[in-house]
């Protein structure tokens, strides 16, 4: 059979596709392009966090260490749930400092701003929050949430920790 | 006899796709042959360092039964019987341990150290503030934990 192109010429081989027929494949290769995408994605090198989030992350392990430490000192100690409280003693000195910051190079307020006003500043933005809750098995769990503003938006850190909670006394066996 | 009219020809629309997927195999083989060797990324900038600083404190402490910290100075014993130790000198912190090289993980300080409070003895706290005022500092703790969880 004689075929004409889309100038009208016959017998070259070569044949001009419909509209329809290319939208089609134009979706095909869309689909196509899904699992290539997704593949891009997993083969990309991990996201570097930012300033602020490494050391947000870096104060919720200090918050978690101090609670091991503790524990260790005092099996029955068990950290309470705290709202949000600055790491270190805010310029207006209205909010307590966290007591997980407290202490901390011999001041009762932690990083003190005179002695070191470098680590003193890049800590100033950070918020440390504490949730508890007993779980059934006789677990503690310990949230610990940094909290900080970074390019205007509210953001946050956490870290979890399951301790075994302290052993309570059966009150179901017979009474002496 | 038919006359087809198009806008184009599938032959070049086949081409289209496979020079599409050849170069989005060769970007594939790139990324992975770059982030393969975690090596590669380590050192290469403060929050590397940083990283492979808080690792390493991570891996000794998991293993130390006790520490003596000093302004400048960490001393870990081991479970077994090793001492390991950290020490900021030279605007750079060193990890030495019994039988190898001492190993720079952090340079360019202009301070830091180690500290303790009196309130958790069972803690240890490091801090690092670079040279460069643009670069962060860091701040965080570590409890030995003997060998255990």
């Amino acid at each position: 059979m004689m075929r004409f192109d889309s100038n009208g010429k016959a017998g070259s081989g070569r044949r001009g596709e419909s509209l329809l027929e290319l939208l089609l494949a134009a979706c095909l290769m869309t689909v196509a392009l899904v699992p290539l995408f997704q593949v891009y994605r997993l083969s990309r090198p991990p996201e570097r966090a930012s300033d602020m989030e490494f050391s947000a992350t870096l104060l919720a392990r200090h918050v978690i260490e101090r609670i091991i430490a503790l524990r260790k000192a005092d099996p029955a100690y068990l950290p309470g749930m705290t709202s949000e409280e600055p790491v270190v003693a805010p310029a207006d000195g209205f909010q307590p400092v966290s007591e997980h910051f407290r202490a901390l190079f011999g001041h009762e307020n932690g990083i003190d701003r005179n002695e070191l006003p470098a680590l003193y500043e890049a800590l100033e933005p950070f918020r440390c929050r504490v949730d508890t809750y007993y779980l059934d098995g006789g677990h503690y769990k310990i949230i610990v949430y940094i909290e900080y503003e970074e390019s205007g938006r509210p953001k946050r850190v956490f870290l979890e920790r399951l301790l075994p909670a302290p052993a309570t006394p059966d009150l179901t066996g017979d009474t002496p | 006899m038919t006359r087809r009219r198009g806008i184009g020809s599938i032959e070049i629309l086949l081409l289209g796709i496979f020079l599409l997927m050849l170069g989005a195999t060769l970007v594939m083989v790139w990324q992975f042959s770059r982030h393969t060797d975690p090596t590669t990324l380590q050192g290469k900038d403060l929050i590397g360092s940083y990283e492979r600083t808080i690792e390493a404190l991570s891996r000794d402490t998991r293993m130390a039964v006790s520490f003596l910290a000093g302004r400048e100075h960490l001393t870990l014993e081991t479970v077994a019987s090793t001492t390991i130790e950290w020490g900021f000198s030279g605007n750079a912190l060193r990890r030495t341990e019994p039988g190898r090289p001492p190993e720079v993980f952090v340079e360019n300080l202009r301070e830091g150290g180690f500290t303790t409070a009196s309130t958790t003895p069972d803690l240890f706290s490091v801090w690092m503030i670079p040279m460069d005022a643009g670069q962060m500092p860091v701040f965080t703790s570590f409890a030995p934990r003997g060998g255990g969880l």
